[in-house]
């Protein structure tokens, strides 16, 4: 067991693309933590999914046994954080369980919003921050503009700031000085009752819930029956490890360290993240800090497309949501499409991913309906309602008001792209609160708007308005009463209740003319002609037809097209399979979502 | 012609009896330029290879151990543009019955008085003619060569050599035919009195001229109510003028049906010669090289590529290319737990069913895709 002093805990903070995974690498190579056989590119990013997006979902930690120059040895444990504004809460926990953090920025690039929030984040949880500018090989790298605006922005002394590559891997051994230098060590007691802080929870289908945890102070032992303060139910701690990345099993975990527990849990709900482990025998008196649960604040209908699925995509749900706390699910009923479930996701990235697990990894063909934020209605009565589904708005006869969900949004952005961002959120109902100049070439912008206004496309179209140059970070600001209404979509008559969505007033014209003229881009022709209506109340407001299709047959079949024919014919049936018949109407799986992407 | 054989080219009887009959296809890989819409197995600039590959080719057919087969059909390319000698000694070479079809395909440049003399002397009975169109402006819209002069010539030849079964290629929705143009070039055609007329859609295949020429915004590709309404013109003219629709896109007069296309649709037997050739014999499609070089380097011993026709492919077969013909399927042989599609379809007027079949109507000619995608996707169907 290493003396705490030894032991260095830290994360990296970083924007998407800046190169936390590279520098991981090269960390874990320069050391030796990892031999170069084993090194996978980018070993952290363990989820296929994760690989695939190029983005941290899950935190992951890393234990990195390093001998500076000085010849002395140390522990330092990497603790990964998500990049992404979905998963802001998955950083803050994981900086919960560290002293420092490096802060790591692309020179050509700059800070971006999210690092910058997070950044504040650490500094609020008391972290030691250690700027690094990453990638100044690039001949774009501007590090002298990058260290001033963060010099500014967080009051860092620019000498300070490190330079270095990721890729060449100059200024990396730095960067490792830099951590034991001026990050601290954790304290903590050996000799008290334990306290360990869960900072990540995952179920493994095989071994059950793994835990990432953090003793805080006191011994876990290997074998020792443990209790989960919050629930007080108690378990074996059958295994005890440390992540070299490989689990791997220690016989203790003393004060300072990081790495994982297995319990015997079955449900990640029994060893809950932000809760205290402490021992059965010889308990703490009290808790650790613990964390505010997040919560959904995006909502969309999942529906299997084969009805017959429901029972299947039930038990996928529940498997997925061993493993993620922050989604929920509920039974819901859509006449258009079934037997389906109302989900909760943390953002619309969430959503996507956790749509796509359920399609990869558990095999469902699904349909997903626009996603929808968190309506309160107040009623003539007094009452509140929650509305997560459109459907359940009740009539405006029965209301007194509606209140939505209201973000405050920072938007970081080159001076250049200043109009258009303002004209952006203004567009989406905003009311801007803060502007300020970072330097002369870059400003943040603090903006209050509708959640609604900005889950769908509202990142696409800042980053288009923008060339992709400017950033964005939320955080949840309350519900204010709106003048919102619902407008519903008709196909073929019969309204499609998966459709409707609540919109302000005066955007619900707009709103019902650009969707129903993008559903009929969305909706092939088939052999009827196909109405489809924008209403409200049943007032139409929108109509479109996508007209019958007159001609679809290959011209030609002979010997030798045999073989090729037939495949052209089996991909439009199995396109086909990927439809939801709705009445009469065969609508494509993605239209629910797509529909919705109609940029303003 | 046999007498047995029935004469109207949509009777079931007549599909049902070439669907068992034995084919053989010849396939010629040389053309004198390629067309732009072309994305057969044809190739420009290769005609001083044409002596060897006539040589190879009639190895391939004696080495095959192939002795005899029910109709002939010589493709391409361009089968013409072999000359009068080889031609007639590629024709002379393939193993038939005395009752054989044997088609030529055939460009009107090409199709001179010698050539077709050669072919009718080594067996050719009957002659598939190129036409396309009979307007000047929409022929070299599809990259064509000829007038249409010379598509009169080339009937003239064929007839003069005593080749009397004539089929004229027509194509519509070229960039620029008008509606009035399609229907002046359907008329030149039924002018001519061929026995067999096919009317194709215009169809832009990948890796074309033409692909290439509409992915670049050069031109349009046509669009399917246009397209649509060519068809049904197509339908309407060539009926008055007592042509029978006995395939999508096949017209015919009593008699005068092509047989070896009919085996195709019927999902029959077949062996292809040459390069790019395919082969469908005892369960089995296999195919040779396309490139006349890569053939000719081993004539078809080890076929290019193979596919085993597991019972699901012999379904989707039998209903895609089935369905095609006036005649359609015999609806015993349709999958298990259809007729939910069959009312379907019914309903939406794109098939009758009686007698037994399921035909499709001048609707559903023009909706095939969806008559056999809703056929096959259906319980039961993987029988
Ligand atoms: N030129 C140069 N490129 C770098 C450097 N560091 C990283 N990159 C490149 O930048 C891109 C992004 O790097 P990653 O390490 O995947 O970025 P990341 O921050 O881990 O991204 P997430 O996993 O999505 O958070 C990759 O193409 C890297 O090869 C560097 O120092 N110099
Ligand atoms: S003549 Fe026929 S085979 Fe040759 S290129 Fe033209 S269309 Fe293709």
């Amino acid at each position: 067991m290493p003396r705490t002093e030894r032991i260095r805990n830290f994360s990296i903070i970083a924007h998407i693309d800046h190169g936390k995974s590279t520098l991981a690498d090269r960390l874990l190579e320069i050391t030796g933590a990892i031999s170069e056989r084993d090194m996978r590119d980018q070993v952290l990013d363990t989820m296929d999914l994760e690989r695939e997006r190029g983005i941290t979902i899950k935190a992951q930690t890393v234990r990195i046994p390093y001998t500076s120059p000085d010849g002395r040895e140390y522990i330092l444990n990497l603790i990964d954080t998500p990049g992404h504004v979905d998963f802001s809460y998955e950083v803050s926990k994981s900086l919960d369980a560290c002293e420092g953090a490096l802060l790591l920025v692309d020179a050509a690039q700059g800070i971006e919003a999210q690092t910058l929030a997070n950044s504040y984040l650490a500094v609020g949880a008391g972290l030691e921050i250690v700027p690094v500018l990453n990638k100044i090989d690039l001949p774009a790298a501007d590090p002298e503009t990058a260290a001033a605006e963060i010099s500014g922005l967080l009051g860092i002394d620019t000498s300070q700031i490190l330079l270095a590559s990721a890729k060449t891997g100059e200024g990396v051994p730095e960067i490792l000085e830099a951590i034991v230098e001026r990050i601290p060590s954790p304290s903590g007691e050996a000799n008290v009752a334990l306290r360990a802080l869960i900072f990540d929870s995952y179920y493994d289908q095989y071994r059950g819930v793994i835990s990432s945890i953090r003793v805080v102070e006191g011994e876990l032992r290997s074998g020792i029956r443990v209790k989960m303060m919050a629930t007080g139910a108690s378990h074996e701690a059958e295994e005890i490890g440390v992540l070299t990345p490989a689990m791997t099993p220690v016989k203790s975990i003393g004060p300072g360290e990081v790495g994982y527990l297995i319990a015997g849990i079955k449900d990640v709900s029994q060893a809950k993240v932000g809760d205290t482990v402490t021992l059965a025998e010889n308990p703490a008196s009290a808790p650790l800090p613990g964390y505010q649960e997040p919560k959904p604040m995006v909502f969309c209908g999942l529906y299997p497309i084969d009805g017959g699925d429901y029972p299947e995509l039930r038990v996928s749900l529940e498997k997925l949501s061993l493993n993620d706390a922050s989604f929920t699910y509920e039974p819901e009923t859509s006449k258009a499409l079934g037997f389906g479930f109302r989900c909760g996701f943390l953002g619309l990235l969430h959503m996507e991913i956790v749509k796509e697990r359920l399609e990869r990894e558990y095999g469902m063909a699904l349909v997903t309906t626009a996603p929808t934020v968190e309506y309160r209605a107040v009623m003539r009565n007094g009452d509140t309602r929650v509305v997560r589904t459109p459907t359940d708005l009740p009539s405006s006869g029965e209301l007194d008001a509606v209140e939505e969900p209201m973000v405050r949004a920072t938007i970081l952005t080159p001076s250049e792209y200043l109009g258009p961002v303002m004209e952006l959120c203004q567009a989406r109902r905003g009311e801007q609160e803060r502007l300020e100049y970072l330097s002369q070439a870059r400003v943040e912008i603090v903006y209050r708007l509708p959640l609604a206004e900005i889950v769908v496309d509202f990142f696409d179209a800042l980053k288009s308005r923008t060339r992709g140059y400017a950033s964005l970070d939320y955080e949840p600001a309350g519900h204010e009463a709106a003048n919102l209404v619902r407008v519903d979509v008709l196909l073929a008559g019969d309204p499609v209740d998966a459709f409707s969505s609540i919109v302000h007033r005066e955007k619900a014209y707009a709103y019902g003319k650009a969707m129903v003229s993008k559903l009929r881009e969305l909706i092939p022709r088939q052999l009827f002609d196909i109405a489809i209506q924008a209403a409200i109340g049943g007032r139409v407001i929108a109509r479109e037809t996508v007209k019958a299709k007159r001609k679809d047959v290959l011209a030609k079949c002979y010997g030798g097209d045999v073989s090729r024919k037939r495949k052209l014919l089996e991909r439009q049936k199995e396109g086909r399979k990927r439809m939801k018949q709705i009445g009469s109407v065969e609508v494509p799986q993605d239209a629910f979502i797509s529909a919705l992407r109609i940029d303003s | 012609m046999i007498a047995t054989t029935p004469v109207h080219p949509d009777a079931p009887e007549l599909a049902d009896y070439c669907a068992g009959l034995f084919g053989i296809y010849v396939h010629v890989p040389f053309c004198t330029a390629k067309c732009g819409y072309c994305d057969f197995a044809s190739f420009d600039g290769m005609s001083d290879l044409a002596g060897t590959y006539v040589e190879g080719l009639c190895q391939e057919v004696s080495k095959s151990g192939i002795s005899s087969c029910d109709t002939v059909f010589v493709g391409g390319g361009t089968p013409t543009s072999l000359g009068p000698d080889l031609l007639g000694k590629l024709i002379a070479a393939i193993p038939r019955s005395d009752e054989a079809e044997v088609t030529v395909e055939a460009n009107p440049e090409s199709l001179t008085a010698d050539v077709a003399i050669a072919a009718a002397a080594a067996g050719a009975n009957r002659i598939s003619i190129g036409m396309q169109s009979a307007l000047p402006h929409v022929l070299k819209s599809l990259g064509r060569r000829h007038n249409f002069g010379a598509v009169a010539a080339a009937v003239d030849a064929a007839r003069g050599a005593g080749i009397g079964r004539l089929n004229l290629d027509l194509i519509y929705g070229a960039p620029g035919e008008a509606l009035a143009d399609w229907r002046q070039s359907l008329d030149a055609a039924i002018a001519l009195d061929p026995g067999h007329i096919s009317a194709y859609s215009l169809t832009v295949e990948a890796g074309t001229k033409l692909w290439r020429q509409v992915r670049d915004g050069h031109c349009r590709a046509p669009d399917d109510d246009s397209q649509a309404e060519k068809m049904s013109v197509a339908a309407e003219i060539l009926a008055n003028a007592g042509y029978v629709r006995y395939e999508v896109s096949a017209w015919a007069k009593p008699g005068e049906a092509c047989r070896h296309n009919l085996m195709y649709w019927g999902g029959g037997e077949y062996r292809g010669f040459g390069s790019g050739a395919h082969s469908h014999i005892g369960g089995t499609r296999f195919w040779n090289h396309r490139d006349p070089r890569s053939y000719l380097s081993d004539l078809g011993v080890l076929s290019a590529g193979s596919e085993r026709i597991t019972s699901e492919i012999e379904v989707f077969d039998r209903v895609s290319l089935g369905m095609r013909r006036a005649a359609g399927v015999s609806i015993s042989e349709l999958p298990r737990g259809c007729e939910g599609a069959i009312d379907f379809l019914s309903g939406a007027g794109l098939v009758l069913a009686t007698d037994g079949r399921l035909r499709p109507t001048a609707k559903g000619f023009a909706l095939g895709n969806e008559i056999v995608i809703r056929l096959l996707s259906v319980a039961g169907s993987e029988c």
